[in-house]
């Protein structure tokens, strides 16, 4: 069931009803069930695999983490976890390369690798359940009540490709009574409807054309790169950003708060600023359990951080798909981070304590060169191999066929520019009506005639533009 | 028992006084809109299309059309429709034409007037020889060769002889169509049949190849969705029934796109004029296609002819000339050496049996008269071929 579906809305809308209707026992089952019914709906079987890691987790955070402090009882939990998302996601990957290694040192080796579908959103459940244990094991309350804790494991708006909730997140409000608010529910429907527009309007309307860029074999030049490279760039972000306008949407229409996943990260103004504002729950998750404990364990060697950086960006990339274009591109980013914080200090201002959003020349230039290095990146992340990205590089970098594209159409570079115009003008209007709205009484006025124009406006939007409910980029994570 | 949270939420004034009330409001308008233009734009969708209009009290893909059409009426819209009306080659020789919107566009069309292929299959079936026409709007030659391998793929459907019209703008084209994917994630032969051309032809084509793997892929990936696309239809025609919006979002977004190409035209000064450039990987891709048609003919015993169709002599045309001049030139030589039966129709059509497009001369599609003298053309040109002994037979190189 993709978010975008008509299936989805009578399913939200269905469950929805039932779930505000019943009295509040009833209430977490319905979710849970509803939940499993979502995730069946794609293929059954491995509804059993999440129910396994569901008790796992559960079972051995309440009756073993809780009550020891014992690091190799931590590392079984989390290889316990590690498991399937290795079997599932990585092995094929692993075999490949040690074939491929074999092959290198002259050792003949055929070793079957069978095609296994990769469960959805096993990466997301993976990390989550991880999460989990090493909190407890830090000495955060376990989840007590199997309900309860079924329903953060499984609670489906996170379910296939998050936000990445941490146990704390979500504990609370699993234990506090949950109200139908106007608040909510306003606020609910507004993202689910952001959501659907970024989905069906913007990111699908681009797929088609970034795909023709990167179809491999494809002899691309220089401006096919740079426009179908920036096009995928925005893709990305209106796919994801818009899965989880759905996701944090749909929770609030049931009463819970999801944090936020991105924050206008076109906008950042250095790599490490981009990394606040892109898939944060993501980052956060890095820092967190890799970065930071890596960190801590070499804390006898304070100028070893940029390694663990590295590495740490490495696994971020491994986490995104077993293929070394992953890898590499974790590493660009960690390489960035690296020199933000060296090379290019004086370069990338560092983010205020105070959260200041004032943009001036030095800024939009930073903004500039921050989207350039970070646009350079996805190269490595849209391609199927090394070698397509090191062509596409090279053509970018060579002026390959100068102004004159080879595989895209001159319309595109129209749809990318004008898309690109119309996030800058946004992202101006966003400041220029809040400061409006301080100096300028009237100003709110407006803004509550144009509300109901735009929001109808962006649903005739979705049913025009919407030809058939395609997956989600981040499905495949 | 029952929790009184929701009607509590909708005694909650801000909620009537908020933007949804609004919001209802003009969802409902465009509603009444969408359904008093639902005509409107069906009609301007058959119009962008070049289709021919449907005979009255008919609609178009009914058991009737079905049994008496000669050619895809669907324009590719439902090929699978169509596809039960190919005569069957097992029972008497078939040739299949195939090409872009010249094939069944009429400009001024009037009652009884015929397109190429069904011009042809007037004159040929008294002879035993059935004509079936497989053509849709800006064809690209993937397109075609998915056609090509479809007839292929059953000998109910394998044609002793398949003519594809060229058209040197469509080397700008790629991708295959929706309703072509829908066709062939349902015919597994033909999957089958896709998957073996791409492998054999590998080390020759390998631009052609990897792209007929990734389409592949694509129509692959969309398999669990139309296992689950019942309910999702279902649904879809159902809210169709009841909001006119969704009813005619189809309409409504081609007559988007249309607009929108409409204003980057007079943003940028575009004409039907404007020289369009090769896209120099679209225009090697296209060519690998050709080639491998031509090989997969010979291996298959059928016998492939190419033509290059008639333009507007009257109408500037949009090609770089000396970019066309080498394609023919290329086309010409290339078929000479695989001893595929040529021809150059660009100038058969004279000035008065053009049409208009965009208030000037449309280059590319012409009445009736254009299609008699093409089919008429063809059959002159390669009539000896056609009714060769051999090919008629099967038995072709």
């Amino acid at each position: 069931m993709i978010f975008t579906s008509y299936t989805y809305v009578a399913f939200l809308f269905a469950v929805f009803l039932l779930h505000w209707i019943a009295p509040i026992t009833w209430r977490k089952p319905i979710l849970i069930i509803a939940s499993y019914v979502f995730y069946c709906s794609w293929k059954w079987q491995y509804g059993f695999l999440l129910l396994g890691v569901t008790f796992f987790n559960w079972s051995y955070g309440r009756w073993v983490l809780a009550k020891t402090t014992s690091g190799s009882r931590l590392a079984f939990g989390i290889l316990i976890n590690l498991a399937p998302l290795v079997y599932y996601k990585y092995a094929g990957f692993l075999v490949s390369n040690y074939t491929g290694l074999l092959g290198l040192l002259g050792i003949p080796d055929h070793i079957h690798i069978p095609s296994i579908i990769l469960p959805l959103g096993i990466s997301f459940f993976t990390f989550q359940g991880i999460a989990y244990l090493i909190e407890v094991a830090g000495g955060e309350e376990p989840i007590r009540r199997l309900v309860n804790f079924m329903l953060f494991k499984a609670f489906w708006p996170q379910l296939i490709a998050g936000p990445i909730i941490r146990p704390g997140e979500m504990h609370w409000q699993l234990l506090t009574p949950r109200t139908l608010s106007y608040a909510n529910f306003a606020f609910g429907g507004r993202r689910i409807l952001a959501g659907f527009f970024k989905k069906v309007v913007l990111a699908d309307t681009l797929a088609p054309f970034v795909d023709m860029a990167f179809l491999p074999g494809a002899s691309v030049n220089a401006i096919d790169v740079a426009v179908g490279t920036i096009g995928f760039g925005l893709q990305i972000y209106f796919d994801f950003s818009g899965y989880s306008d759905i996701a944090i949407g749909t929770a609030r229409l049931f009463g819970f708060v999801f944090p936020e996943n991105f924050d206008w990260p076109y906008l950042a103004r250095s790599p490490q600023e981009f990394w606040t504002r892109w898939h944060m729950t993501l980052t956060r998750w890095i820092r967190d359990y890799i970065f930071t404990p890596l960190t801590f364990a070499a804390r006898r060697h304070p100028n070893s951080w940029p390694v663990w950086l590295l590495v740490a960006m490495a696994a971020c990339g491994l986490w995104h798909g077993a293929q070394w274009t992953f890898v590499c591109w974790g590493v660009w980013h960690g390489l960035l981070l690296v020199a933000n914080h060296t090379v290019l200090r004086r370069l990338f201002p560092l983010p205020s304590a105070s959260g200041d959003q004032t943009f001036g020349w030095r800024g939009i230039f930073c903004c500039a060169v921050t989207f350039g290095l970070v646009t350079l990146g996805w190269i490595l992340f849209r391609a199927e191999s090394l070698a397509q990205a090191w062509g596409m590089t090279h053509a970018l970098f060579t002026l390959k066929g100068g102004y004159r594209p080879a595989v895209i159409r001159e319309n595109i570079v129209l749809i990318v520019l004008a898309i690109l115009a119309g996030m800058a003008a946004l992202a101006a209007l966003n400041r220029i009506s809040r400061d409006f709205i301080v100096r300028w009484r009237t100003w709110q006025v407006v803004e509550d005639v144009l509300k109901p124009i735009v929001f109808a406006s962006m649903i005739i939007a979705v049913i025009v533009f919407d030809s058939e409910a395609k997956a989600f980029v981040y499905f495949q994570f | 028992m029952i929790d009184r949270a929701l009607i509590s939420l909708l005694k909650t004034k801000r909620l009537w006084r908020g933007p949804l009330v609004w919001v209802l409001g003009l969802f409902v308008l465009a509603n009444f809109v969408a359904a008093r233009f639902e005509k409107a734009l069906i009609a301007e969708g058959k119009r962008n299309l070049l289709l021919i209009p449907a005979p009255p009290n008919s609609a178009p893909d009914s058991d009737k059309n079905l049994r008496t059409a000669r050619y895809d009426v669907s324009v590719g819209r439902d090929l699978d429709h169509y596809w039960a009306a190919v005569p069957d080659a097992a029972s008497q020789p078939l040739v299949v034409l195939c090409g872009m919107s010249q094939m069944y566009a009429i400009n001024e069309f009037k009652s009884g007037d015929e397109t190429i292929s069904e011009l042809m299959d007037d004159e040929m079936a008294p002879k035993g020889v059935r004509v079936f026409g497989l053509a849709a709007p800006n064809l690209c030659n993937e397109e075609a060769m998915l056609l090509f391998l479809s007839t292929l793929s059953s000998p109910h459907t394998k044609p002793n002889v398949f003519i594809y019209g060229v058209c040197f703008d469509k080397y700008r084209n790629l991708d295959v169509r929706p309703s072509y994917q829908a066709h062939l994630l349902r015919d597994r032969e033909l999957q089958g049949l896709w998957q073996r051309t791409a492998t054999e032809f590998n080390k020759e084509y390998p631009l052609a190849t990897q792209k007929m793997l990734s389409s592949l892929k694509d129509v692959l990936a969309t398999e669990k969705k139309v296992s689950e696309a019942g309910v999702e239809t279902q649904l879809r025609e159902f809210v169709a029934r009841y909001l006119p919006l969704v009813a005619v979002r189809k309409e409504l977004n081609a007559t988007v796109q249309l607009r929108l190409y409409e204003a980057r035209n007079r943003l940028l000064n575009i004409k039907p004029t404007s020289k369009r450039p090769v896209i120099q990987a679209r225009y090697d891709l296209n060519k690998e296609f050709l080639r491998m048609m031509a090989e997969v003919s010979k291996r298959n015993r059928v016998r492939l002819i190419l033509y290059i169709i008639p333009l507007n002599p009257q109408a500037e045309n949009p090609y770089v000339p000396e970019q066309y001049r080498q394609f023919k030139t290329w086309l010409e030589t290339f078929c000479r050496g695989q001893n595929v039966p040529f021809a150059n129709l660009e100038g058969i059509v004279p000035r008065g049996d053009w049409g208009l497009f965009q208030g000037g001369p449309d280059f590319k599609h012409f009445k009736e008269e254009g299609h008699r003298l093409t089919s008429r053309a063809i059959l002159d040109q390669f009539g000896s071929v056609i009714f060769n002994e051999q090919t008629m037979a099967g038995k072709d190189r």
